[in-house]
């Protein structure tokens, strides 16, 4: 599944450089899971926000306690998709790709 | 999990500090904090905009709404380029052009310079070449914003822009759509960068001769859209996830009518089904249930269509009334741990595939994501408030902190586990392959129906077969090509379930559940096999014809008959399709279910399962080579303890293995009656033994014992 998931974000990748060729491969690949990771942290619920807030993301037990929650978002996957196709939209329309450092 | 006041987020809770506030303060305090930035904006510009709850910020005065419709704003309105959330189309280019012109000039530029007031030197406003402006004439803008396209066009070409001030019109610009009292024309770069963009060429350059910051106007920017250049677009990301959220439920509420529709046709209710179908006739599965109708209602004038029941069909009411239980108490007591529920149930589904039962699962599996989803998924934004907003902001700048690798890592494992659960929910269960929804899913991958054809259907399209990837999605992409129905084929056995309710409080009333039919049937044996490694076959192209229906009975969810609470079983944890341990049970020998008789479609492992003797064994070399005074005995001896350490192998065992070598490598046994080329006798040292597949599986099937 790795693998698919990696063909999978490749798309988008590529998707964006047709239209921009312009971009950095790679930075558009962080700011895909960058949106990723910033979509189930907005998809979780307040009360597991809370349960994660001081997360060790270096710790696999608790990764793998947020993997949990991200599988227990009701269409995880279907919001995920949702939101990267809206961010595609923009990166073509801007023909650049949003500041990660803009967090509000 | 641990709490440690740690992190940022955790120190600025700890000190009372909301981290959102504090991080806008920073920005506020250097000067980055757009978001404020466009508010004030907004609100200066009359556009209304903004989000109202930012310090900063304050409601403009009706004066200086007037102001600016007027013309005649005080001083200090600065122009933005990038102002768009709730600020008026002329407002925003309005302060476009202003600033294009000022940049031009090398100058700020405010959105009328008005030398009385700002002290700004006087620019020439270009006359019309269409129109004269009429003083007095009102501002198109305040009633047709629409006019925007406009703002271009009005705009002369250096010839034409002769300046003419008695254009002007008392200080308004009615066609340059400035509202500055005087005007300098505008040099030949400009114009050629206006026309370059409006041509399409948004890279021209602009002349070197314009210098001084020629700026060009972005592009149109759709109204309320969210942009780097506002500070809004990753700003706005919260509202496009709740968007996001509210999208799916209502993508998977879909998904549950069009299940509804699938068990009215199995039922034999074409009527109702055909009612759904035409209604949803331009979308791959309206057209497959269209198809379906017409074959279902010819399997039933041709007495082709039969009732089948048993434990089957008791076991299959069971877990549809779990299902759906569950959706309901987790729709009830908003507990929203839809995946745990749902792998509950596949938990127990290895042990149902036995009696070809599967079905029911998917049934339950389906009623539960979905009874909650439309209402459920719109509800969901409720939970995530505000209130949590620091801690949302800290665990991203934590993730930001990640080296690019870690942060791909940690995407791929959350990806992962939101594809199992959807796997879980809607596929691993089987309801996708026994229910035709898999079509569906496959079809609208190849039509480009968005709402499951990306990433989900581009999962499932480059799936390997039992890899473990999306459950049940790699099922029957050989069988059926897409957007397919062939006289048959068909749709497989009712999924009891999809459209029912306990209780009729899974979903709000008038949704899917009230029209006719869609209730929780029970009664069928599903059709599914094991083959003889004990993999589920599961084929709606078997089931399509004649699928055996079960118990006439109807298990009365719909109606309101007391729900079964059922205990829950041990929740197991979602960690990795390869960890979720709710595969088929390997191993058995017998076929269950029943085959109508027609070709099965590829095996699907509807829930991957990699047992560790299936690792090991397929990882085996492909060659063995036979050593100095070794048999094949010798080497099948040796397979069996490398695939299984721990085994206690019998000769039988040993044979067993020994055979498949010989045959698979043309080794002639003649007490075992095996031909080959050449006698087990007289073999070569050195002679490759080639492992092949069908060796493999005697070696998994043995070495389990």
């Amino acid at each position: 599944m790795e693998q698919e998931l990696q063909k999978y974000i490749d798309g988008l990748v590529q998707e964006c450089l047709r239209a921009v060729p312009t971009l950095d491969r790679t930075q558009l690949e962080d700011y895909f899971n960058q949106v990723i990771l910033d979509t189930l942290i907005y998809s979780l619920t307040d009360e597991q926000i809370k349960e994660i807030d001081n997360i060790d993301f270096d710790n696999p037990e608790q990764v793998q306690e947020l993997q949990l929650m991200a599988a227990s978002i009701p269409g995880f996957i279907f919001i995920v998709e949702d939101v990267l196709k809206k961010e595609i939209e923009e990166i073509k329309r801007t023909g650049k790709i949003p500041e990660i450092s803009e967090t509000q | 999990m641990e709490h440690r006041p740690t992190s940022r987020a955790g120190e600025r809770q700890a000190a009372g500090v909301n981290a959102f506030d504090g991080f806008r303060e920073s920005r506020a305090g250097n000067g980055l904090d757009l978001h404020a930035r466009r508010r004030r904006i907004d609100g200066m510009a009359g556009g209304g905009g903004g989000e109202g709850n930012d310090d900063n910020w304050r409601a403009p005065t009706r004066d200086e709404i007037d102001a600016i419709r007027a013309g005649r704003d005080g001083p200090g309105v600065e122009t933005d380029p990038g102002t768009s959330d709730g600020t008026s189309l002329f407002s925003r280019w309005r302060g476009r052009i202003a600033g294009a012109i000022g940049s031009l000039r090398g100058r700020d530029v405010s959105i009328r310079p008005d030398a009385s007031v700002g002290g700004t030197p006087p620019i020439e406003p270009p006359p019309t070449p269409s129109r004269e402006p009429v003083s007095g004439e009102p501002d198109p803008h305040d009633s047709v914003p629409a006019a925007r396209p406009a703002v271009h066009q009005a705009i002369p070409t250096p010839a034409q822009a002769a300046p003419d001030r008695s254009a002007v019109g008392g200080g308004r610009n009615t066609g340059a759509d400035t509202d500055s009292d005087e005007w300098h024309v505008p040099d030949q770069a400009f114009f050629d960068a206006i026309r370059a963009r409006r041509a399409g060429t948004t890279s021209a350059a602009p002349s070197p001769t314009a210098g001084e910051g020629l700026t060009i106007p972005p592009p149109p920017i759709p109204e309320g859209a969210l942009t780097p250049e506002t500070g809004g677009w990753r700003a706005g990301l919260k509202e496009r996830v709740a968007a996001a959220r509210v999208r799916a439920g209502e993508m998977m509420a879909g998904m549950r009518d069009g299940a509804g529709a699938i068990i009215d046709v199995a039922k034999g209710r074409v009527d109702a089904a055909k009612e759904w179908a035409e209604r949803k006739a331009d979308t791959p599965l309206g057209k497959i249930i269209i198809k379906a109708v017409e074959q279902v209602a010819k399997d039933i004038a041709e007495g082709r269509r039969r009732r089948k029941g048993g434990i089957a069909v008791q076991v299959g009411k069971f877990l549809a009334l779990y299902g759906a239980y569950k959706a309901k108490e987790i729709f009830d007591e908003k507990k929203w741990d839809i995946a745990t529920g749902v792998v509950t149930g596949a938990a127990v589904r290895p042990l149902l595939l036995m009696v070809g039962v599967e079905t029911y699962i998917a049934g339950a599996g389906i009623a539960f994501v979905t009874g909650a989803a439309r209402k459920g998924m719109a509800e969901l934004n409720n939970y995530v408030t505000p209130e949590t907003d620091g801690l949302r902001t800290g665990l991203r700048e934590k993730i930001r902190t990640m080296d690019g690798a870690q942060r791909r890592e940690l995407a791929r494992k959350m990806l992962i586990a939101g594809a199992v659960s959807a796997g879980a929910s809607f596929v691993g269960a089987g309801v996708m392959h026994s229910t035709g929804l898999d079509v569906m899913m496959k079809n609208a991958a190849g039509s480009g129906m968005d709402k499951v054809g990306g990433l989900f259907g581009g999962l499932k399209e480059s799936l390997p077969q039992g890899s473990g990837g999306i459950p049940g999605l790699d099922s029957v992409e050989a069988a059926q090509p897409p957007n397919s129905f062939e006289p048959g084929e068909g749709i497989s056995p009712p999924a009891p379930g999809s459209g029912g309710e306990v209780g009729g409080s899974a979903s709000p009333p008038g949704e899917a559940v009230s029209r006719p039919g869609a209730r929780v049937d029970s009664g069928f044996d599903g059709g599914n096999s094991l083959d003889s490694h004990g993999v589920i076959r599961t084929s709606p192209v078997t089931t399509a014809v004649g699928p055996p229906y079960g118990a006439e009975a109807e298990v009365g969810v719909s109606q309101g008959l007391p729900m079964t609470p059922v205990p829950d079983a041990a929740p197991v944890p979602v960690t990795s399709p390869v960890t979720t341990a709710v595969g088929p049970p390997y191993g058995a020998e017998a076929e269950v279910g029943v085959s109508q008789g027609l070709p099965m479609a590829p095996v699907p492992e509807v829930v991957p399962v990699l047992n560790p003797i299936d690792q090991v064994v397929d990882k085996l070399p492909a060659k063995v080579s036979l050593p100095q005074g070794a048999t094949p005995w010798a080497i099948a001896e040796q397979l069996l303890k490398e695939s299984n350490p721990n085994g206690q192998f019998t000769p039988a065992d040993i044979m067993a293995v020994d055979k498949a070598l010989c045959e698979a490598n043309g080794v002639a046994v003649p007490e075992w009656g095996i031909e080959g080329k050449i006698l087990a006798t007289r073999l070569p040292v050195g002679m490759n033994f080639e492992i092949t597949d069908d060796v493999k599986d005697v070696l998994k099937r043995v070495a389990k014992k």
